[in-house]
Parts: C-alpha cells; structure tokens; sequence
C-alpha cells in the first residue's frame, strides 16, 4: 500500500496583498583561500520558497477560513498555493487575453457555467517538445503560438510544482530552451503541459508567524509567512 | 568520458594565482550497506541521481535540519580506533523491523563514505562519479521507537537507528603478537614449503646495540 500525502487547496478567500516566489538553493559559507578569495558552496537542488503578506480580510467568510487555515498549517500539511497576479507570471496580454476576459473565466463548451454561476479560471498552457527527467533542469517548451513572451524571472508550472526561468533561449521557430530553478520534481514527458498560472506545494516549517488574533471590534489581518517547497 | 571528482574539482579551484570567488559544491554522501537493506543518503536537500542511477536521498528537510548526524572522524593514522556513532532520525518502517529483527543485518557491514560533486547545469542528476573518501565498519545499531503527539493531537510514530561503526583499527590490540626470532621465522616458514628462510636473522643483532647521533 503506498502513502499518499493529504494535500490542501489553498483557500480562494485568503489572497495575498503581495508575495515572491523565490527558488532555493542557499549559499554556505566554505572559507577563505590562501590568495584571500572566498569559497561559497551553494545548495545544489535546494527549495522553493514563496513568501506572502496579507491586507485585512473583509468577510466573515474570509475570517473563519482563516481559522481553518492557521490551525492546518501548523501540523505542516501540504498546500497547494496558487501563485497570484504579480510580475512573476507572464501577463494575460501575452496570450491575447483582456483583464475583462481573465476576470470573467471561462465557460463550458455552450456558454455554461457550472451551477454556482462560476466559471472556469483562464489558464494558458504550452506543451513541452522533449522529455525530461526528474532531477534535471532544462525543459523546451513550444512557444510558437505566443511569440517570445517567456522572459528570464517567470514562473511557470508543471503538476503543480512551480520553477522559475533561471535562463531561457529561443530558436527560430519560438521553442524555448529553459532552464528552471529548482530543478523538475517530477519527470516531463514530450507534450506535457506548462501552465503559466502555476500552483506550487508548499508547507510551513515556521507557521507561527501566520497567527493572528481575533480582537472583539478589529478585522483579522494574519500576518506574512514563508511558505518552503515541499517534497511530495 | 566523464570526468573524475577531482578533475572536476581542480577545475573549481584553478590556479594559485586565480583570484576568484570559489563556488565548489561538494556534498557529503553516506552508504549504510545493511545486508539486504542498503540505505543511500546524502545530506541535502531530496532526492538525488548519481551516474548509475541510483537515487540517494536528502536528509535536510525543509526547516533546514539535518536528520543524519555524523560525528567528527578522526583520522585513523595515530592508531586510534573511535567508536562513531552515526544517527538517522527517521527510518522507514520496513527497514526499521528488519534492522532490529536481525542485527545481523548490520554487523560487519560496512558504511562508506562518499564525497560528489555538482556542476552547474547538471540539477540533481549527477555528472561525476561519487568519490570514495572513507570506510567504517559497522558494530551495531540501537534503535528508537516511539510515538510523537504534536499540539493538533496528531500521533505519528517515529523510527529511529543509531549505528555505532569503527574504522579498520578497530581490534588491532587483540592481534595475536608476534616475536620475530630466527627460529621461529625459520619454522614458520617450513609450514608454509620455504626450505631456509633467513629473513629474521639479523633481529638478535639488533639487542642491546647503542647509536649515537651526531650533528
């Protein structure tokens, strides 16, 4: 019988005001040579880490959430966290989308929504050309129908493990030759897809500093955590 | 052909005169050869690839701790034969019920101590082969079991093995001695088929002889 780890949606109400995916990989300190140059050794592989910082939340809703969410976290389940609207992703114009279109989502085939009235969220997507196996760190992905908007600095995803683009190059015909920190967690294979709205795995080894207390009269605003990749 | 280690590693250092800022990354990997039950760990962070293949893996978590402790190694020329104790804070169940079944599993067998080397480029499938750095002999393993209840009531229980190993000095004082007389090397040679073994004979010369250094 093989484990299969309980993993936890992060919850829609509780939307950062502002946060930084960062790929791992620390630096240790090694010493001093005899010429007086120093030696660093960095952590190969290393983790993820995505940090958040929170605005008050304004529903009663968003605060019982909250509640829910502060007591998970502690225990260091695992999180899937989407990453939210910031610099880090590629823009919606990219993909020849408005903000209204994002905004509104997308239907089911017929203009259907699902029977809450919702709608699908916009999640662009561009297959990889070439297999890659877990532990590497270069993926080709085709980027033909967009144009070159993949730039040094986005982050991407794959079966919700989010990378960043650490380098990328682009042949003549837009397949884009990338090379992602941390390195692929689980092995692509050739017409997998790359979300650009990626969600990350994550848990939180320090979750003290995501409580909050409820006050009698005061909006509940949880305060910032470090969110550190999690290896599932 | 692949490089070796330390070719890999010269390239890192350069020269004397270089005056670079030195980013070598070496990491330290760990073989517990339990008969049946190999355990291959490195202390980093998840799992890595070496060039057969093989997976080892990262015994960092993600708050930064390292779950393999290993004591300082002494270095084995002055004779000295520590007792090491290597400790894995977390074992998988199954490993841990045939290590305490049997600790025949873990005496004798030897730990071995690997030095790697990463590129840059290369992720976490490694290049260069692993580099032997040194090799202990397991005694035995103690062994901790118990249950951990955190403040959300959530009960897990924890595997734990301590492994006490040596290095190869281990047990010289229990050598039986040896005399080196000529008789007796003569005789231990005929044992063995040499007809005149001369090879001793100048031991009873070396008794009772002063030197004397000049400078």
């Amino acid at each position: 019988m093989t484990f299969s780890p309980e993993i936890f949606d992060w919850p829609a109400s509780i939307v950062p005001s502002g946060s930084v995916f960062m790929a791992g990989g620390q630096a240790r300190p090694g010493g001093l040579t005899l010429t007086a140059t120093k030696v660093t050794t960095p952590e190969p592989g290393g983790r993820a880490a995505l940090r958040m910082e929170f605005n008050t939340l304004k529903t009663k809703a968003a605060n019982r959430i909250y509640s829910w969410l502060v007591s998970k976290m502690k225990p260091g389940h695992v999180f899937r966290v989407p990453l939210y609207r910031s610099d880090q992703l590629v823009p919606a114009s990219a993909f020849g989308l408005t903000d209204a279109a994002v905004a509104a989502g997308v239907p089911w085939e017929g203009d259907i929504a699902w029977s809450g009235g919702a709608y699908w969220s916009v999640s662009p997507v561009a297959a990889t050309t070439a297999a890659a196996v877990a532990g590497s760190v270069t993926v080709m992905i085709d980027l033909s129908a967009y144009g070159e908007v993949l730039q040094h600095g986005h982050v991407i995803g794959h079966m919700s493990r989010a990378y960043l683009v650490e380098a990328i190059s682009y042949d003549g015909s837009d397949i884009a030759t990338v090379t992602v920190s941390p390195p692929l967690r689980v092995a692509v294979n050739s017409g997998d897809l790359i979300v650009f709205r990626p969600t990350a795995l994550m848990t939180a080894p320090d979750a003290a500093s995501f409580e909050t207390l409820f006050s009698y009269g005061h909006l509940v605003r949880p305060r910032g955590v470090t969110l550190i990749e999690a290896l599932v | 052909m692949t490089p070796g280690f330390d070719d890999v590693l010269a390239e890192y250092l350069g020269t004397q005169t270089d005056a670079f800022d030195i980013q070598a990354i070496v990491r330290r990997f760990w073989l517990f050869d339990f008969d049946g039950v190999p355990v291959r760990v490195w202390q980093g962070h998840g799992p890595v690839w070496d060039v057969d293949g093989t997976q080892w893996f990262g015994t960092i978590d993600a708050g930064d701790t390292d779950h393999l402790s290993v004591p300082a190694i002494s270095d084995g020329r002055d004779g000295a034969s520590a007792k090491l104790e290597f400790r894995l804070g977390y074992l998988d169940a199954e490993t841990y019920a045939l290590l305490k079944a049997d600790q025949g599993l873990v005496k004798g067998r030897r730990l071995t101590g690997y030095a790697g080397i990463f590129r840059v480029g290369e992720g976490l499938r490694m290049g260069v082969a692993l580099k032997f750095q040194r090799r202990l002999t397991m005694q035995h393993a103690r062994f901790d079991e118990h249950a951990d209840i955190d403040k959300s009531g959530t009960v897990m229980r924890r595997f734990s093995a301590s492994v006490i190993a040596k290095n190869d000095n281990a047990g010289r004082s229990q050598a039986p001695r040896l005399t080196f007389t000529p008789e007796g090397q003569r005789r231990h040679a005929a044992r063995l088929g040499v007809a005149e073994d001369k090879g001793a004979d100048f031991v009873p010369a070396l008794a009772n002889r002063t030197y004397q250094v000049t400078n």
